[in-house]
């Protein structure tokens, strides 16, 4: 048990230092990370995870900061950008729940957009305000905000499928059951 | 009804008139008498009941409606403060200056900062937001190499999220131009409304509306100097004269002006009056616009609410009362701080301030800020932007007169910037091409994720409020239409590593002309990729691609990213012979930047009404127009513009790790430069040129790239990478002819394909092998090493 888990972490730590340094294509598998709850409680601090910069075994790679990089000369696939949340969008979020529950949806829409000001790339922020945007009945602009998110959460897996599984339930309140399944089929590939 | 009234009138005057006819012989003619006089006095005093009556009527019902047209108020974004921004010390103090922060050693009092090494301290003012208030308070920033490391409040508390009041940036006038912040006489400081008094009007508080010892004391005044130094008008009086009456010297007005100022102490408190003054005095003038009121004035001159001010502030104010142009202390600093001291000696003299005050207060400078500091009006291209977007909900009069407050997206630090860049590199590249003379230069700024527009510049003199460059000058747009052109033929099922024809080409037109566009160098070249012919921007290889692709096609296209003139099929159009305004070129790439998502640029947030009551708001929206494979392989093709090809001077300043895309433009016989391109978080559009048309000595990369990369350098940029779409594979391609390669091979480079297009050609060293994937070998290492 013990030594399982000492394999995983090193692994984990190896997966890391690989990735810091990465010249790879993002289709490697990649474990789904979901780092909070649904219910957009701020999340816990991350727990021990292994610091690039620090790698427990030695590099088969030169290590080096991303500001010692050479210039790629080219375009290269890019490694899946950091989803750790800033406690401002986690503060906005659990800002824009309360309002919605309140009925609220101009103010969780208010709050959704200021998330997004300060973190774009991050999916639920758009998960959010495409509930928003369904709940207020528009269905068009919730269809979009959502494929938005769709579009940010590349790679995330378990935010995909919350994605597709809302893209479902709002094409389904705007009366077109078959797109509404072509997305729950969607979400469950994932 | 008339008839009647004359028969009793001539009845009841018949004994008078047997009188007059009695004593006629004695006075002769036009002899007047009593009775007549009577009546004539009971007449006048009818009628002049009837006057007051009338201005009785007059003075409440102005001064109880709506006063005055208050202009409407537009703000600049709020600026957000959190943990991880990436915002520097020097830019939040860009903000605070903006903002009329005093910078002190120990901030104590709203509007107060203080900064140590890594360290700020600021006192907020806090601010109603339509979304909820911000308290006024004391916060700790701490901030890092990368930006605010943490905030917390003055007890230690951790913050996570602070918005900092917005700064004003400008109002929409009415017709008499007058600009007015109302206040509220509490918000007056104590000591403006002593020293307004001791020097205006010390019996303000006795008289009743007019002051005879007041009128007294100026005659004497009046004869001792020999002239007129003095006036005895009350603080009622002028506050009727302006208020009320026009400003013409006529005796009527003199005449109506004593008894609407009795009229309006009778209605109203002395407070009511106060107020009414403090708003209604007229203070200077900044260019057609009217400064109005203490309130704007603290503004004006000081940069700081008028809460905030001091003792020799308030002094100076109050004695710019009497001659606003006289005594105004930025053209005539000597005579304003005479006056200014004068108002200080009286309030000594009448022991409102002790000694100590006086002497501190009479030796400090006059700390008037610089106009050209002053934020309010300072971004007249971005407030133009604003208004025409206002105009589509708001009639003019509503904007100007009910006092509206208008939030916009407008971010000071971003545009003092691209300010900067602007101005900086039209004036290094005029000192470099000496044959330039009046360069021009026009910017537009957007977050291409949020489709908010952050700055604006319509002139390479930014404060100028004509000709609006960003939104108004249509100008042939070069290459920078040439993403449009691949962008259409990746959408026909071209790939980038499609081979392109780059041989010369020449095309007979309807009107019997022929169309031979030309390479840069003049040359054709060979072995071109599709990524290669945007990369390199061959015209050649794009008119042939976009002939193939089909005009109406590419038009469709650009029509999806966002183009909403109408576009003429000519087939100059591939080579960007089409005019476009920046502002149009920015929508059009943010639709690119932001996967395929088209946006309007959004300059407004929200509209409230005075009291904060959200009127209308502008939500995010947007609408996927590109399928988001296809703009994947653009962006893609775009970083290699940057990169590699006709924009990799960026990589000069720009640090390696950061990814940008963009294209480079230069118009027929060079006569605008112009560069469009983004990181993940802005999106900068750059045009220079002349007004007259002439040719430039540089292309888009000599000039406007330049101004583009001086910006971006400046701001913290988050690399653009986009996350592979599910339905794109990365594949070794060979870089000259575009065939399936392998990494080890030569002359071999990974390029995103949409699945299922990949190269049916395969190049020499290609073999089909699973196990070529780097990470695939890597975590068949690891797990070999485990086992």
């Amino acid at each position: 048990m013990l030594l399982s888990s000492t394999r995983f972490l090193l692994m984990a730590a190896l997966m890391a230092v690989m990735a810091g340094c990465s010249i790879a294509p993002t289709q490697a598998p990649q474990p789904p990370v979901d780092d909070r709850g649904a219910s957009a409680e701020p999340a816990p601090p991350p727990v021990t995870e292994p610091e690039p910069s620090e790698p427990a075994v030695a590099s088969p790679l030169p290590d080096s900061g991303p500001s010692a990089e050479p210039a790629p000369s080219s375009p290269q696939p890019a490694p899946r950008a950091e989803s750790r949340q800033k406690p401002a969008v986690l503060a906005l979020l659990s800002q824009a729940e309360q309002s919605r529950a309140q009925g609220d949806y101009r103010g969780a829409q208010g709050s959704l957009q200021r998330a997004q000001r300060i973190d774009p790339r991050d999916a639920e922020v758009y998960y959010s305000l495409a509930l928003t945007h369904m709940e207020l009945e528009d269905y068009d602009l919730a269809e979009q905000v959502a494929l938005k998110g769709v579009s940010v959460a590349q790679g995330n897996n378990t935010e995909l499928k919350r994605l597709w599984n809302l893209l479902a339930k709002i094409r389904l309140r705007a009366g077109d059951p078959a797109g509404s399944q072509a997305a729950s089929d969607k979400a469950a590939r994932y | 009804m008339a008839r009647k009234k004359t028969s009793k009138t001539t009845k009841k005057a018949s004994p008078a008139k047997r009188r007059q006819r009695r004593n006629a012989p004695k006075k002769h003619r036009g002899f007047i008498s009593k009775a007549t006089l009577f009546k004539i006095l009971f007449t006048v005093l009818v009628l002049l009941g009837l006057l007051l009556l009338f201005l009785d009527v007059q003075i409440r019902h102005q001064f109880e409606g709506k006063r005055w047209a208050v202009p409407a108020k537009v703000y600049a974004r709020p600026l957000e403060l959190y943990a991880g921004s990436p915002l520097s010390m020097q830019d939040l103090k860009v903000e605070l200056r903006g903002l009329g922060y005093q910078f002190v050693s120990r901030a104590s009092k709203p509007g107060q900062a203080a900064f140590s090494a890594s360290r700020a301290i600021i006192a907020s003012r806090g601010f109603e937001f339509t979304d909820g208030s911000e308290p006024a308070r004391r916060l700790v920033l701490d901030f890092n190499r990368d930006g605010i490391a943490g905030i917390s409040d003055y007890q230690g508390n951790e913050l996570a999220l602070v918005r900092l009041e917005p700064v004003l940036i400008g109002g929409i006038y009415p017709l008499n131009n007058e600009d007015r912040d109302l206040i509220q006489l509490e918000d007056a400081p104590a000591s403006l409304v002593a020293a307004l008094i001791a020097i205006e009007d010390r019996d303000f508080y006795d008289h009743l509306g007019i002051s005879p010892k007041g009128i007294a004391r100026a005659m004497v005044a009046n004869i001792k100097a020999g002239g007129f130094v003095q006036g005895g008008s009350t603080l009622t009086q002028q506050l009727i004269k302006n208020f009320y009456l026009t400003s013409d010297r006529t005796l009527i007005r003199k005449l109506l002006e004593m008894p609407m100022a009795m009229l309006l102490e009778l209605h109203y408190s002395k407070d009511e009056i106060l107020e009414a003054y403090l708003n209604e005095v007229y203070l200077g003038q900044d260019g057609s616009r009217a400064i109005h009121g203490f309130g704007l004035g603290a503004h004006y001159f000081f940069a700081q609410p008028i809460q905030e001010l001091k003792l020799h502030q308030v002094a100076l104010m109050a004695g710019m009362v009497k001659g606003p142009s006289y005594y105004d202390p930025r053209r005539h600093p000597e005579r304003a701080t005479r006056r200014r001291n004068l108002v200080l000696r009286v309030l000594l003299d009448q022991g409102q301030i002790s000694q100590q005050q006086y002497q501190q207060a009479s030796t400090a400078p006059l700390d008037v800020v610089e106009k050209g500091t002053l934020l309010k009006e300072a971004y007249p291209a971005y407030l133009d932007l604003v208004k025409r977007q206002l105009r589509r909900h708001y009639r003019d009069e509503d904007l100007s007169s009910e006092g509206l407050r208008v939030f916009t997206s407008l971010d000071p630090i971003v545009q003092n910037q691209a300010e900067q860049a602007l101005t900086q590199t039209i004036d290094s590249l005029e000192q470099g091409y000496q044959q330039v003379e009046k360069l021009q230069g026009s910017m537009v700024v957007t977050d291409p994720q949020t489709g908010e527009v952050m700055a604006v510049i319509g002139d390479r003199n930014t404060r100028y409020k004509g000709f609006n460059r960003a939104l108004d000058a249509l100008r042939p747009i070069g290459s920078l239409v040439k993403p449009a052109v691949y962008l259409a033929a990746l959408e026909q099922g071209y790939t980038l590593s499609s081979p392109l024809d780059d041989s010369p080409y020449a095309l007979s037109l309807p009107n019997g002309q022929t169309w031979k566009p030309q390479n840069f160098d003049k040359q054709s070249h060979e072995d071109v990729t599709l990524i290669e012919g945007l990369t390199r921007s061959y015209n050649i290889s794009t008119a042939r691609l976009g002939m193939d692709v089909g005009l109406d096609n590419v038009i469709d296209t650009l029509v999806r990213l966002g183009v909403r003139r109408k576009l003429d099929p000519y087939p100059s159009l591939l080579l960007g012979a089409q005019g476009l305004s920046p502002l149009e070129v920015a929508t059009m790439y943010q639709t690119i930047a932001a996967n395929g998502f088209q946006m309007p640029a959004r300059a407004i947030r929200t509209v409230t009404d005075s009291a904060g009551e959200a009127l209308s708001s502008y939500p995010f929206q947007l609408k996927q127009t590109i399928n988001a494979d296809d703009v994947f392989l653009l962006q893609t093709a775009m970083q290699e513009v940057t990169r590699q090809g006709t924009a990799a001077s960026i990589y000069r300043s720009l640090p390696a790790h950061i990814n940008v895309a963009g294209k480079t433009g230069t118009s027929d016989d060079q006569r605008d430069s112009w560069f469009a391109g983004f990181s993940h978080n802005r999106l900068a559009v750059v045009w220079l040129g002349q007004d007259d048309n002439a040719p430039l000595p540089f292309t888009g990369s000599g000039g406007a790239l330049r101004a583009w990369t001086r910006f971006m350098d400046n701001q913290p940029l988050q690399s653009f990478d986009a996350p592979t779409p599910e339905d794109v594979e990365w594949l070794w391609v060979n870089r000259d002819n575009g065939k399936l390669s392998a990494a080890q091979c030569d002359n071999a480079r990974q390029l995103p394909f949409v699945k299922g297009t990949a190269p049916q050609q395969t190049a020499d060293c290609y073999q089909a092998d699973e196990g070529d994937d780097p990470v695939t070998r890597s975590i068949d290492w690891i797990k070999d090493w485990f086992q």
